[in-house]
């Protein structure tokens, strides 16, 4: 393979982790630090920026996130890292990384070392109408309201679980929306659960959430838990929405429907890893159910199980941007030792901080993960017309037959029926089928396997895939 | 005499941050009033445009759903190119954007 | 191993294309067959292909001069084929993605009209009537071809049929007339014994009156655990398949006489982009991997010759264990070495599956084929050492 250019360190993903292992590497030292990012502007989805045309006037008031995420991103190009924006990684071959920019030109990049820093994405749900206009991710309804500043709709239910849910509603409310009602499929948290909370973390976020809570209350919104969607109506677009009581798997309670009139439900279920990536890369996976799904294994140093590649940030587990942060510097001064441009003295005094701030972080996060896990009734929502699968538009009734009759595979199931075969290439409904197969097989969901990863890991158009071939041959036979 | 803006769904901005100067562009055939630096998809969602296509087999609407670029389901066909993601592409001055149907029109 | 997986007449070892048709057949015909694999059915070759259903002779520049009188035979093989694959779907009751627009070849440069010239000419003569077109006259069957093109061959009748599909018809098909599959059953040992013979695998014991080696490429290590040369080689080829597109191929098939090309839009408009291009085996995980270089080259004389396609997206890509015989020809029939051990093997498995394991089957259940099939014997490799 003709690889065009060598990197130290190849960084995928310009997200707080990312980022921060790129400061780290080239604190240490470390050469040539290429970030190869998919945004137009780095800053991951926690520090997105705004377009091209909005202006900063205050950076103090111009958003939650803002201020941290512009010296984070100033650092890290100041850092001299060579950040890469437009940019999406679509193959792998040992450390060999082929990427297209700005959709039309193409390269590749041979890596020393490689930091995974993907990130994650919003968990996808099906419920009968979840294709309509009008129900969106919380994720995309914060990208509208926070950057582009646009309301998702006039009447909006919040769906979802944890405090996220909560913070990001009331946040919602402070830009205008009107939001008609907050359901959080968890149970409302239990005294010992508050207690493990307080205990293993920082006082200060729950502190955030009662705050929430409490603006949420003074505004007169409803805030209800142990509640779910369950289905939403309309003609073309939303117009209401079903919600009901759940027990504490998440299966919905008989007799418990109300109709919500609504134009926008949002779904806050939590995140899954982006862990893709680390798949095409061979690197060895474990399930984990509360903190995004399948993931690379990683040791305490963000090291895979594949040498000179590591993973940090949401990409190798959910855990969010403060552990995100910990976990990239923690990356960024492992690659650099393995890269030998620190030893391994200065590389264990640099790590005592962030390897402590992490492990107070990530105590919190687990034991809130534990609290909001998700429970199998989220993925036993579809009939058997709802789409499954929204790009190739197969019911649950297709996955359910092709069950039946022995597929229980994602690859096969993918083959047969091309349920994960779209252009989302699976990541909508990845996790539902497994949900599926394990319900109906009496197995568990850690007991089947992720689909097969191959390239590209992104849709990539063909002609600037073939543009690399344009920049180094002639037109000639092949051998 | 110019289009206002639709301020129905665009935030109140007290503080912090300005929006770029006006533009319109065409949504089948129709003038879109938005500002610049906002997404297809946001200008066309403050527009009361939630449909951006139907898709190929069951004809059905979709809008955004992601807003991330991951589902692309916010597909719509831009100055004649078919399948570009409305959520990704920043909307330009004189843009010329449909509604997708199916996989769009062959050029 | 004491376990008992089971018994039957006849065991066909391999469930790809060939092995589940001839179990369609056999089946069909009154056999108890079962059909045994080491994984699951269209797990290699059969389900990984491109899906093209080729008649015109495959060409390329750097074949040898004789090659089309070398492979003379198998044209009406693939002309029976074509039949077969046009009644296949009323056949076995089951949609196969069977779309038969019909195919091309096409040339950019003077040397390679001449091959296409000279292949229309040999496939006139054994009733396959392709056409020679130059630029305007192919443009007209395909405005969709780009600037390059100078000119090409067309035929009516070619097309494409959806690999993940085909071979789980033929299956539901056997099964209805009493076809018995084991799957995740690798074969680690055949003997022959005074009634029959013996397999060996990871689930138990099979015995069977009589062993048919389905294999594709694992061919030669099945003929060498009864003593047999069969060389058939494997090597793995790569696949990529786009996003959905308004249709402009018109269910054709495209080939690419000088750069390596096979092209085909589906019904859900996805282009999908073949043409033998290497892909990379990662023999520890037994892993087809499509690779770099290939992935690149084929988009690239994709987006040459067929313009459109550069703005699809690649969507996903794959490889498959593809595989030749030594002398580029099946290897269909019983074995006079090996008493009741028998060989089905089609070079172009997809194109060539059904009707390789329909003769097989004719001449095992009846005496006698619709085609003459005895220059495929496996005997012709008698004189090889297993």
């Amino acid at each position: 393979m003709t690889a065009v250019e060598k990197a130290d360190l190849v960084i995928i993903g310009a997200g707080p982790a990312g980022l921060s292992a790129a400061i780290e590497a080239r604190r240490a030292g470390v050469e040539s630090v290429v970030v190869l990012d998919e945004g137009i502007a780095p800053g991951g989805q926690i520090f997105r920026r705004y377009g091209p045309g909005f202006s900063v006037t205050d950076a103090r008031k111009a958003g939650h996130e803002y201020r941290d995420g512009q010296s984070l991103i100033d650092a890290a190009r100041a850092s001299g890292a060579d950040i890469r924006s437009g940019t999406i990684v679509w193959g792998a071959w040992e450390r060999t990384l082929a990427y297209v920019t700005d959709e039309t030109r193409s390269g590749a990049i041979e890596a020393r070392t490689i930091v995974i820093a993907t990130g994650a994405r919003d968990r996808a749900v099906a419920f009968p109408g979840w294709t309509m206009p009008g129900v969106m991710t919380a994720g995309a309804a914060k990208t509208l309201v926070a950057i582009q500043r646009v309301l998702p709709g006039k009447r909006i239910l919040m769906a979802g679980t944890g405090p996220l849910c909560l913070a990001f509603s009331a946040q919602l409310r402070e830009y205008g929306a009107n939001i008609v009602e907050v359901v959080d499929a968890a149970p409302a948290p239990g005294v010992s659960d508050l207690v493990q909370l307080g205990l293993n973390g920082n006082p200060s976020v729950l502190m955030d959430a009662a705050r929430y809570r409490a603006r949420l209350f003074a505004q007169r919104i409803p805030f209800n838990h142990a509640t779910m969607i369950v289905r939403v109506e309309g003609g073309a677009e939303v117009e209401r929405a079903v919600v009901a009581k759940v027990d504490r798997d998440w299966r919905l309670i008989p007799g418990t429907e109300r109709t919500i009139e609504v134009d926008t439900v949002l779904l806050g279920y939590g995140l899954e890893s982006n862990s893709e990536m680390s798949r095409l890369l061979n690197c060895k996976q474990r399930f984990d159910r509360t903190g995004g799904g399948w993931l690379p294994e990683r040791d305490a140093q963000m090291h895979t199980s594949e040498p000179g590649i590591f993973a940090a940030g949401d990409g190798g587990g959910v855990g969010g941007s403060r552990s995100a942060l910990q976990q990239g510097r923690i990356a960024g001064i492992a690659a650099a030792r393995e890269l030998g441009a620190i030893s391994f003295e200065t590389a264990e005094a640099r790590l005592a901080g962030p390897l402590r701030s992490l492990r107070r972080i990530d105590r919190f996060v687990s034991a809130l993960n534990r609290i909001y896990r998700v429970g199998p009734g989220l993925y036993e929502l579809a009939t058997p017309e709802t789409l499954v699968c929204r790009c190739e538009e197969r019911p649950q009734s297709d996955l359910e037959v092709m069950i039946e009759e022995g597929v229980r595979d994602l690859n096969s199931i993918r083959a047969r029926s091309r349920i994960g075969m779209g252009r989302c290439q699976g990541r909508n409904c990845a996790s539902h089928v497994a949900a599926t197969i394990a319900r109906l097989t009496s197995r568990d969901v850690s007991q089947i396997p992720p689909p097969t990863v191959r390239p590209p890991l992104k849709p990539v158009p063909v002609g600037a895939v073939a543009e690399q071939r344009h920049q180094h041959d002639a037109p000639t036979q092949i051998e | 005499m110019p289009i206002p803006p639709n301020e129905a769904l665009r935030v109140t901005i007290k503080a912090g941050v300005e929006r770029g100067k006006p533009i319109r562009f065409l949504f089948d055939g129709e003038t879109i009033a938005a500002y610049e630096g906002e997404t297809v998809a946001a200008a066309l969602l403050a527009a009361g445009r939630r449909v951006l296509r139907t898709t190929p087999i069951t004809g059905t609407g979709r809008g955004i759903f992601c807003g991330m670029g991951v589902c692309f389901d916010c597909l719509v066909v831009i100055d004649g190119e078919p399948s570009r993601r409305a959520c990704m592409i920043f909307a330009r001055e004189g843009m010329r954007v449909e509604s997708q149907l199916g996989f769009g029109a062959a050029s | 191993m004491s376990d008992i997986l089971g018994s039957a007449d006849v065991a066909i070892i391999g469930a790809g294309l060939v092995g589940c048709s001839t179990a369609y057949y056999l089946a069909k015909g009154g056999c108890d067959v079962a059909v045994i694999d080491r994984n699951g059915i269209n797990r290699e070759a059969s389900g990984a292909n491109a899906g093209s259903l080729h008649l015109q002779v495959y060409i390329h520049p750097h074949f040898p001069d004789d090659w089309i009188d070398r492979i003379r035979p198998t044209i009406e093989l693939m002309r029976e084929g074509q039949k077969s694959w046009a009644t296949m779907e009323e056949r076995l009751g089951a949609d196969c993605g069977i779309h038969l627009g019909g195919g091309l070849w096409v040339a950019e440069n003077a040397e390679d009209m001449k091959l296409i010239e000279k292949k229309v000419v040999a496939e006139n003569a054994l009733g396959v009537m392709s056409e020679v077109h130059d630029r305007a006259g192919i443009l007209q069957r395909a405005p969709y071809l780009g600037e390059h093109v100078i000119g090409g061959s067309f035929l009516v009748g070619e097309g494409y049929a959806n690999p993940l599909l085909v071979t789980p018809a033929h299956v539901s098909a056997a099964k209805s007339h009493g076809a018995r599959f084991f799957t995740d059953a690798p074969v680690a040992a055949i003997s022959k014994e005074p009634n029959g013979f013996v397999i060996e695998t990871g689930r138990g014991r099979f015995r069977a009156g009589q062993v048919i080696s389905a294999a594709g490429a694992w061919t030669a290590p099945l003929g060498r655990m009864v003593g047999l040369s069969l060389p058939v080689t494997g090597s793995v080829a790569q696949v990529s398949v786009t996003d959905g597109h308004p249709d402009i191929m018109r269910d054709h098939l495209l080939q690419h006489v000088g750069l390596g090309l096979t092209l085909k839009q589906s019904r859900q408009g996805t282009y999908i982009i073949g043409g033998g291009w290497p892909g990379l085996y990662d023999r520890q995980r037994d892993r087809k991997n499509p690779g770099y270089d290939s992935i690149v080259g084929n988009a690239w004389v994709a987006a040459r010759t067929v313009p459109d396609t550069a703005r699809a997206n690649l969507v996903r890509s794959w490889g498959g264990m593809g595989s030749n015989s030594m002398d580029g020809l099946p290897i269909i029939g019983e074995s006079s070495a090996v008493r009741g051990f028998h060989v089905v093997y089609a070079p172009l498995g997809f194109t060539m599956g059904p009707i390789t394991g329909q003769l097989f089957s004719e001449k095992f259940l009846t005496g006698d084929a619709s085609l003459p099939i005895k220059p495929y014997t496996p005997d012709r490799f008698l004189d090889r050492a297993a």
